[in-house]
């Protein structure tokens, strides 16, 4: 009974404090808020994929033409210009190459694309072959990439072109035809229709992977559900350990002296502080899932891997905040210990969700992060948010079990031999 | 003079707690690498993109785009013996960016195209985002290489047939093949080529050295002004502790001023953020490669203006705060969201625009822009001077709250 | 013939190798107030401490109404209520929500609990500011609230260390009359403090302490006929001398000379024969005497007897 009103007074004070407050709810509902804003490129829709629009210095010196069609540099600068890629690029015309690249130098522009002097001629089969150079801002990758893929989908149209008229013409010349204009004129017509990019696109399709929800919702909700769920687990710790740390608080203020003049027994006492821990984060996870459930349409998965994925949280935090404490001399170290160890040990055990949808991340990393509790925490909402088997999820349990007795177990030791 | 004796008391306390130190150096250190290696993979492996590739045609064209994307510079196969389920199954668990089926008909699709005017049979791209974006790129290429030179080819044998040309004894498979040939051939010399440069001072030795770690070049400095602002937690935490103590007010019945007395408690949070920040760098260019001291003018200028914003921020947090908790909030809170919006997470280039209009205008996208100018373009004082001016700024308005909000106590 | 309330016994603590209560063993009869007295540093806090549970004696024992504080602590807590010398409350409470912790932390319930949290309530006159956050509260008020938690379960037994030091002549005289009620209404209380006018205005029986151990104990009455009819002679001189000093405690009749702070106090037999010879060697080592007190024996008197050093240190 008196561990109890100790475990009420301890959450009527951290429910009182606005500063824990903040920790709770405030902050990860912030970030995860950020990286909805972040992320919202990425997720995308269905089709959609928003790219941003990217500046183009563009400096035509091309000086020939191909006979019959005219300059195609040109016409490389008007389909950069066209209306089909204005929301992908904005062209701004530079009178030289030094130009060009003095404006992504001064990052007025992200890419500039020189047509050389000798392009109509090389691609009129004249001259030596030509360069098409693109010079870009090295910190950008999006825009001058699609710009890239662009410039290097039409060159090569247009060089397919050129490579398909010079076989013909170097066969038929093989088997002594003569080469007449017309001859040629037929050849290039014959070949400029499949130049466009618009019969290149029949070549491939995309296929979203399995698993991967094509309704514009569905994507984002399943990456919130990480980071929402990331930073429940991140701010869960700080939460048992500030808890806990009241511990040192009241020695440091005199309460817990004088708690001990009372016939209040230490068991009791610590135990109070046990059960506020395991309450507050009872309510404070509650509070999160049920936010993410109603407010980002997260679906966390089924009912029952939920609960024990909330209930191996709450544990693993609240004994880990027991263990830091047992360690700690006084509430100024605990200021900087929890700040840091706590940011350090939960960014690690949270670098699989940090880096969900990157390709080079390693598979050691998703290792690395389970050599801290906080990857364990997470590791059943994982489980749970992708629906895998619930002995799976059980035994991830065991093994937060497992930590929790260990963090345990030693936090009281110590605790009580300080105290006893 | 005593406001360097202040200086030096507030640093004497704050090197005392050498955990602490040691940790607000650690950390940084810690978090470059694994966010380095996080979007970078190993630096010193393989950087292209990983794809699965499922040949379900076997056909000399198919085996063809599988040999022009084993020599891609932008993509590599990873995997290339598995079922189509397999590799999809990578693709989810993300093992594999994407995953390349070429469908069985394929090669003769193509080939039957230019005389039936049907569409040749698509290569499906299984993936999503970004990569997908870039492997479906790659593969389009090398298909419209294939079907450029079948058309020629096809074209050829056209034009030598109506022309009534085709030499003696020759079929027109043979004709075309040898077309076919002559075309793919001349696609490795083609008229016109792309050539990729990009913006950057730093010398060739500099940017091969800097492109193999070139996946620390934003972690370094993003992680370095995110747990600068961590440090504050200490810094902060010392001005708490003397309003608690009745220490400041005894500072103030001595003839000591007010500002006597934030000038003394800004010199140590300068100073130790300076120092953290001069330590990660050097870390930085010695382990890492990163050109840090390619500009050294600048470098030192970003750092200072950094390492001013950074103190200010401190001052304004120890002159609100009423306890070590509330110190704790409010050097977190900022760090989170500072960090996120100025891009030391993740490059502003991938977040949307509205997002990246907002984030560029706060403190560390100045700070990530300072560095990147120096690291990535090679850049130097000219390059950074609106960086510092902006840091500058940002350091004047916290000051002058920060000051306010002590007076204000 | 009555148990005493609380019984110390032969208890002993070292801290490492400071020997900070040496034996120390004292009886409080039921009903009384009991002054520890003694400088900052005596071992008071310390002793005061392993009575009430907080420390474990290195050696010895404390009874309380017969329970002993280390076999048998809870029933001994229960029957005592500690106003500790540093306020010890949840700042972040409201004075009612203080007090009801603390009650349930005596094992009050219910409608006792609330009961006797509006007595005390009323009793440290706090009724209209209970619902206010204890951080709001001035300093006194703070301290009344300290001492109402203790009183709560209407222990049998009080301990009060140090409660006056720090706070202003008004609040401390409300705290001393508040002691003698307690006492009145049948408390016992043990009472630290190093102001040698409280202990003699309140206490029963004074024992003092210095350097960890009880020099002396008994009635005011008791102490200061120890030390004989020794008037106290506090004089100040223009520029102090050692030598008069010794020159003066050779002076037949003169038992103790100590100096503090320009003051020169010394203990004799009768000052009327005394002064006369004291100002006389102050005039041979050409000093002026500029002023001089003469009081009657009391137990600063005692502790310049018994230390040779004064009680305020």
């Amino acid at each position: 009974m008196k561990a109890l009103d100790i475990a009420l007074k301890d959450m009527r004070q951290s429910f009182r404090s606005k500063g824990a407050i903040i920790f709770m709810f405030v902050i990860p509902i912030l970030i995860t808020v950020l990286f909805y804003f972040m992320f919202g490129r990425i997720a995308g829709g269905e089709d959609s994929f928003e790219v941003p629009q990217t500046v183009v210095a563009l400096a035509n010196l091309d000086e020939g033409e191909v006979p019959g069609i005219g300059s195609m540099g040109a016409f490389l600068a008007d389909v950069l210009r066209g209306e089909d890629l204005g929301d992908l690029v904005k062209v701004t015309a530079m009178s030289s190459a030094a130009a060009a690249r003095t404006a992504v130098d001064n990052q007025e522009a992200g890419i500039a694309v020189i047509i050389p002097a000798g392009f109509s001629d090389a691609l009129a089969g004249r001259g030596e072959p030509a360069e098409v150079e693109l010079y870009s801002d090295p910190t950008l990758t999006i825009g001058p990439a699609i710009v890239s893929s662009i410039v290097g989908q039409i060159v090569d149209g247009m060089a397919s072109t050129t490579i398909g008229v010079g076989v013909t013409i170097e066969r038929l010349e093989a088997a002594n035809a003569e080469i007449t204009p017309e001859i040629v004129q037929e050849i290039i017509d014959s070949y400029t229709v499949a130049a466009s990019p618009q019969q290149s696109s029949a070549l491939t399709r995309m296929q979203a992977p399995p698993g991967a929800d094509s309704g514009s919702g569905g994507e984002m909700a399943e990456l919130l559900a990480y980071i929402l769920g990331g930073m429940m687990v991140f701010y869960a710790f700080f939460t048992g350990a500030n808890v806990l740390n009241t511990i040192l608080t009241e020695q440091e203020n005199g309460t817990l002296q004088r708690l001990f003049t009372t016939p209040t027994s230490h068991l009791t006492l610590f135990s109070g502080k046990f059960i506020a821990a395991l309450i507050i984060l009872t309510v404070q996870i509650a509070v999160l899932l049920l936010f993410g459930y109603l407010v980002f349409h997260i679906e966390w998965g089924d009912p029952l891997p939920v609960v024990i994925a909330a209930a191996g949280l709450v544990i693993i935090a609240a004994t880990t905040g027991l263990f830091l404490v047992s360690l700690l001399k006084d509430t100024r170290q605990g200021g900087i210990i929890f700040g840091g160890l706590l940011t350090l040990t939960g960014m690690v055990g949270l670098f699989t969700v940090f880096t969900v949808g990157s390709p080079n991340t390693p598979q050691a990393l998703d290792t690395v992060s389970l050599l801290v509790p906080q990857g364990w925490a997470m590791r059943p909402f994982r489980q749970a948010i992708e629906g895998d088997a619930l002995p799976n999820i059980a035994l991830t349990f065991a093994v937060i079990l497992l930590w929790s007795a260990v963090f345990f177990f030693v936090g009281q030791y110590r605790l009580r031999k300080r105290f006893d | 003079m005593r406001i360097i004796d202040l200086a030096l008391k507030d640093l004497r306390q704050i090197m005392r707690d050498r955990k602490s130190f040691i940790f607000l150096l650690a950390m940084p250190i810690v978090f470059t690498l694994l966010f380095g290696y996080a979007f970078g993979g190993n630096s010193t492996a393989d950087p292209r993109l990983p794809i699965g590739l499922a040949d379900e045609d076997g056909s000399e064209l198919s085996r063809q785009l599988a040999a022009m994307l084993a020599a891609s510079e932008i993509v590599r196969i990873q995997v290339d013996d598995a079922a189509v389920s397999v590799l999809q199954e990578q693709v989810a668990d993300e093992q594999i960016a994407a995953a390349i089926v070429i469908p069985a008909g394929f090669g003769e699709a193509m080939l039957q195209a230019p005389s039936t005017g049907s569409a040749p049979l698509p290569v499906t791209i299984i993936g999503g985002g970004q990569t997908g974006f870039t492997a479906e790129a790659e593969v389009q290429a090398g298909a419209a290489r294939l079907k450029s030179a079948v058309q020629a080819a096809s074209q050829s044998l056209e034009t030598t047939v109506s022309h009534d040309l085709l030499p003696e004894g020759s079929s027109r498979q043979a004709y075309f093949d040898d077309a076919f040939a002559e075309a793919l051939a001349a696609w490795e010399q083609p008229p016109v080529t792309i050539l990729h440069d990009v913006s950057s001072a730093l010398t060739d030795e500099e940017e091969e050295e800097n492109s193999r770690y070139s996946v620390f070049a934003h972690s370094s400095p993003g992680m370095m002004a995110q747990f600068a602002i961590a440090g504050l937690m200490g810094a902060a935490g010392i001005l708490v502790v003397e309003k608690k103590t009745k220490s400041l007010q005894r500072l103030l019945t001595t003839n000591m001023s007010k500002d006597q007395i934030m000038a003394g408690h800004f010199l140590a949070m300068f100073v130790l953020i300076f120092l953290q920040l001069s330590v990660l760098i050097l870390f930085g260019q010695i382990f890492l490669g990163l050109p840090y001291l390619s500009q050294p003018l600048a470098t030192m200028l970003v750092t200072i203006a950094t390492a001013f914003f950074t103190a200010s921020l401190g001052m304004l947090i120890g002159a609100a705060a009423k306890s070590q908790e509330q110190v704790v909030v409010l050097s977190l809170v900022p760090m989170f969201v500072l960090a996120a919006l100025g891009g030391a997470w993740v490059p502003l280039e991938f977040t949307p625009e509205a997002y990246q209009r907002i984030a560029s205008l706060t403190p560390l996208a100045w700070v990530m822009e300072g560095y990147l100018d120096i690291l990535v373009r090679g850049q130097g004082v000219v390059a950074v001077s609106p960086a510092l001016l902006a840091l500058l700024i940002y350091t004047a308005v916290l000051l002058i709250l920060a000051v306010w909000q002590f007076r204000v106590d | 013939m009555q148990e005493p309330a609380i019984t110390a016994e032969n208890l002993d603590k070292w801290f490492g190798d400071i020997h900070a209560v040496n034996h120390v063993s004292f009886d409080v009869r039921q009903g009384e107030i009991f002054s520890l007295l003694g400088p900052n540093g005596a071992g008071k806090s310390t002793t005061i401490s392993m009575i009430c549970g907080l420390l474990p004696p290195d050696e010895g024992d404390a009874l309380l109404l017969g329970h002993s504080i280390t076999r048998n602590a809870a029933e001994a807590k229960a029957c005592t209520g500690v106003v500790p010398q540093e306020i010890a409350l949840y700042e972040d409470l409201t004075a009612r929500e203080n007090l009801e912790f603390w009650g349930k932390m005596y094992g009050l319930r219910g409608e006792k609990l609330k009961s006797r949290v509006d007595e005390v309530l009323e009793m440290i006159g706090l009724v209209e500011r209970q619902k206010d956050r204890v951080e709001t509260y001035s300093g006194g008020m703070k301290r009344r609230v300290n001492i109402g938690v203790a009183l709560l379960h209407k222990p049998a037994i009080i301990i009060m260390d140090e409660p006056t030091v720090g706070i202003d002549p008004q609040s401390r005289r409300h705290i001393l009359d508040g002691v003698k009620d307690l006492q009145k209404q049948g408390a016992t209380i043990l009472y630290t403090t190093h102001y040698m006018e409280e202990a003699q205005e309140l206490s029963d029986h004074i024992a003092i302490m210095d350097e960890g151990r009880i020099i002396a104990n008994g009635t005011h009455e008791e102490l200061v006929r120890m030390i004989g009819r020794h008037d106290r002679i506090d004089l100040q001189l223009t520029v102090p001398s050692a030598e008069l000093a010794a020159q003066w405690r050779e002076i037949p009749g003169v038992s103790q000379v100590a100096s503090e702070n320009g003051v020169v106090t010394v203990l004799a037999d009768d000052s009327n024969i005394v002064l006369p010879q004291l100002f006389e060697k102050a005039n041979e080592h050409e000093l002026r005497i500029t002023a001089v007190d003469i009081q009657e024996p009391n137990l600063e008197s005692v502790f310049l007897h018994l230390t040779g050093r004064a009680l305020r240190d």
